[in-house]
């Protein structure tokens, strides 16, 4: 039981960090955006 | 009185050495493989010669040099053998690679070799694209070497635990245990690491087929190189347009994601494994880095948009963001040629990139530069010394930070966050300078500069087979010592001189 717990603790911590990594494009992107509707 | 070293010192010194070389020579085995797979003879005579090189130089070494029971490692033991350990690589490293008859000198050879070691990704291979499948995975396996240690892949395999592993892994730049044996932790940095190259392969190489177009064996291939360089912060490709031979947003996504995965401390990954999510949230690191990363891609955004270098948002995105992501991860993969930086991008664009090239991301991860850690430990110093003022002069100021667990920040923990952040910063002007002295101006030198002693990787046209042979020694000595981190490399120079100089 332990050692399905911690398998799955793994995959729900890279997905997870999947998310995180795509968030911080996400939220260059919108600066990008900001920049771009503000000095266009 | 300098004291001279003694045999013994040398002994210790030679046989772990033996051990590291050994570890390194056994990887050349990898290349040699996937030059019988894509058909090639001629490189797998170049890398036995490497094996047969690295094999005997560590036998050697671990023969003549065998241990008793009673010895043990001292620090400046573990600092000599890191340091020294990874020159030794880099010349056996470049072998193979000297004989493929890509590189026109052994120096510049060596020079390709460190920049792997190193994860710095500056390249002075001559036509990249027709060079032998085998000799372009070990340029990418250097890399991976590299950017998990040397150190790291000899205690996981050949060296038992104690004191003296410790005090190597400490000389490769890595102070962070992840678990109380230091073993287990270089095991537990291969277990990440590993897995991630099944999951980043397996995503590129999917990339690569659907959405670039490659076949599947030269997909597998790209997928590989492509996620070694990636996740180990080091920007080598296997095609010399970088990342613009791919012309797939898709693909770009991608590793961008591989990156981000490297530039995380594995500390950070271990709690994330183990179910402590938050902790990403509340580590001063990655907050530093999301602040830092923020403030770049606005100064360059705000320069890109005014300067109407890009008329879109999507340009604006694969080409602006882009760069600041991979030059704030200490990567180097680049979408743009490293002429357009100079030419098209304008002075604010420029600063921002090598600031965030100059700072680089986490420490105890695969990346380079200054370290988010000591930015922000020194960003709480400032605003507690501001704090200070503003409050009672009988007021008591503490500051408190999270890495990994609850701290109180005190002034030890900050000197040792400036020093490191002032050598960093000479060496940056040092090989500036050097450049400058070459001739070149010096937006460009400061530039490339960064870009050797942060281990990036970015080049904005100095890095060629043309520039002058000391200039590449000094990028070759700042790729080494910004890896490193510098002491280790002192250590070496002090025990030069104790050996030429002591009684």
């Amino acid at each position: 039981m332990n050692q399905i717990r911690n398998v799955a603790n793994i995959i729900v911590g890279i997905c997870f960090e999947m998310v995180f990594a795509a968030a911080i494009v996400l939220w260059g992107l919108v600066i990008c955006l900001a920049a771009f509707l503000i000095y266009r | 009185m300098i004291l001279k070293p003694q045999t013994l010192d040398i002994r210790i010194i030679l046989h772990f050495l033996g051990k590291i070389v050994l570890g390194f020579g056994v990887m050349m085995v990898l290349p040699v493989v996937v030059s019988i797979m894509f058909g090639e003879i001629v490189p797998v005579v170049d890398f036995a010669i490497g094996f047969v090189a690295s094999i005997s130089t560590g036998t050697l070494c671990i023969l003549l040099a065998r241990l008793d029971k009673h010895m043990e490692m001292s620090w400046m033991h573990g600092m000599v053998v890191v340091s020294f350990g990874w020159l030794v690589c880099m010349f056996l490293g470049a072998i193979p690679l000297y004989l493929s008859g890509h590189w026109q000198s052994f120096l510049d050879a060596c020079f390709e070799s460190m920049s792997g070691l190193a994860t710095t990704g500056l390249t002075l291979v001559q036509d990249l694209d027709h060079l032998s499948h085998g000799a372009n995975f070990w340029r990418h396996l250097m890399m991976f070497l590299g950017g998990q240690g040397i150190v790291v892949v000899a205690l996981s395999f050949l060296v038992k635990g104690g004191s003296g592993a410790f005090r190597m892994y400490v000389g490769e730049g890595r102070d962070e245990k992840i678990l109380p044996n230091v073993v287990e932790t270089a095991k537990f940095i291969w277990l990440v690491s590993l897995v991630y190259f099944g999951l980043g392969t397996l995503l590129l190489v999917l990339c690569g087929y659907f959405s670039v177009g490659l076949s599947l064996r030269e997909a597998i291939f790209h997928g590989a190189c492509i996620f070694m360089a990636a996740f180990d912060t080091g920007g080598f490709s296997p095609q010399s347009q970088s990342i613009i031979y791919y012309q797939s947003w898709l693909f770009e996504f991608c590793t961008i994601i591989v990156m981000v995965w490297g530039a995380i401390n594995f500390n950070l990954h271990y709690a994330i494994w183990n179910g402590k999510r938050r902790e990403l949230w509340k580590d001063v690191e990655i907050r530093t880095f999301m602040i830092t990363l923020s403030l770049m891609t606005l100064l360059a955004a705000i320069a890109l948009v005014k300067g109407h270098v890009y008329g879109d948002l999507a340009s604006l995105g694969r080409r602006g963001l882009y760069q600041i992501i991979s030059a704030h991860t200490t990567t180097g993969f680049s979408t743009i040629y490293s002429q357009q930086f100079m030419l098209e991008w304008k002075s604010l664009a420029l600063l921002a990139i090598i600031l965030a090239m100059g700072m680089g991301a986490s420490i105890c991860s695969t990346t380079g530069g200054i370290k988010m850690l000591r930015i922000g430990l020194i960003g709480k110093a400032f605003r507690e010394d501001i704090k200070r003022f503003l409050m009672p002069d009988s007021s008591v100021v503490s500051t408190k930070f999270h890495h990994l667990k609850d701290m109180f920040l005190d002034d030890k923990l900050v000197r040792s966050a400036a020093l490191m952040t002032i050598v960093y910063v000479l060496v940056y002007l040092f090989g500036t300078a050097a450049a400058c002295f070459a001739g070149y101006p010096l937006l460009e030198s400061l530039f490339e500069s960064t870009s050797a002693a942060g281990n990036v990787g970015l080049s904005c046209g100095i890095t060629q087979v043309g520039m002058p042979a000391f200039l590449k020694g000094v990028y070759i000595l700042q790729m080494w010592a910004g890896r490193l981190e510098f002491i280790s490399i002192l250590v070496l120079g002090g025990f030069i001189v104790s050996y030429i100089r002591g009684k």
